[in-house]
């Protein structure tokens, strides 16, 4: 019995149990994040008319491993939650969501347009397959790459898909993949930014369509 | 391959969907992102995670 024993010998017994508990404790868990290829910043178009359309465009936040992207996921609105007139844009860290960017300004962009009767379908899921192709590095030619944006509006809604050049090969595949990986049916376009910052009308002649 | 993993981590940091939405659901993915002050101010923060 317990009482019975002496203070030195219950001194070892509480040793004893102390050093059980340690044994039965958890394998320590890992935390090694899995690392992107690059680093990537989330931004937001905000429409506030009191501003100008730079001020209203704001880096909210950077990731550099996949669980970091997902937590972000996880905790913020989706495409279809957004306002009417706001933006998304992931981008790698450096490079502005805006043509005038020198990562930008030789590019263009595929554009998917997203018919409002498709938008609860579609949106967030071609979004979020989107990112997922570009964090992952699942382009062949991922270096071409500069990021996407979402647009909300109220007839179309659209996503575009930025690079930083418009030679033929390596957009091609990337707009193919797009195709391929979302499962579009329809055709859709590859506009050069100069073109479009220089249109008149409200339509951009498009240098491949996929 | 030469696929980045914690084993072998100078190998490429290429993830293709299924693995990336595998890892969507690791308990190191669910945290409250440290930008949620700003995402508040912004308008993007979620009432509760999804």
């Amino acid at each position: 019995m317990a009482c019975c024993l002496e203070p030195a010998k219950i001194e070892e017994k509480i040793k004893n149990n102390t050093q059980s508990k340690v044994k039965i404790l958890p394998e320590p868990v890992s935390v090694i994040k899995h690392p992107l290829q690059y680093s990537w910043s989330l931004w937001i178009y905000v429409n506030d008319k009191s501003k100008t359309w730079e001020e209203n465009l704001i880096e909210l936040t950077t990731f550099d491993t996949v669980e970091d992207f997902w937590c972000l996921y996880h905790h913020i609105k989706l495409p279809t939650e957004l306002r009417q007139g706001n933006d998304y844009a992931v981008f790698k860290k450096g490079v502005r969501p805006m043509w005038e960017d020198d990562a930008n300004k030789m590019g263009g962009r595929w554009l998917i347009n997203i018919d409002r009767k498709q938008r609860s379908a579609n949106l967030n899921k071609y979004w979020l397959d989107i990112i997922l192709l570009m964090i992952g590095e699942n382009f062949e030619n991922s270096e071409a790459i500069c990021g996407a944006v979402v647009n909300i509006r109220g007839k179309f809604d659209k996503i575009g898909v930025w690079t930083g050049h418009t030679y033929t090969k390596p957009v091609v595949e990337i707009g193919k993949t797009l195709k391929e990986v979302l499962g579009i049916q329809t055709k859709f376009g590859f506009e050069v930014h100069r073109d479009t910052m220089s249109k008149q009308g409200s339509t951009s002649k498009f240098l491949y369509i996929v | 391959d030469d696929q980045w993993s914690p084993s072998n981590t100078s190998g490429k940091k290429c993830y293709n969907l299924r693995l990336l939405m595998q890892i969507k659901d690791d308990p190191l993915s669910k945290d409250k992102p440290n930008a949620a002050a700003l995402l508040e101010t912004w308008n993007v923060l979620r009432p509760s995670p999804i």
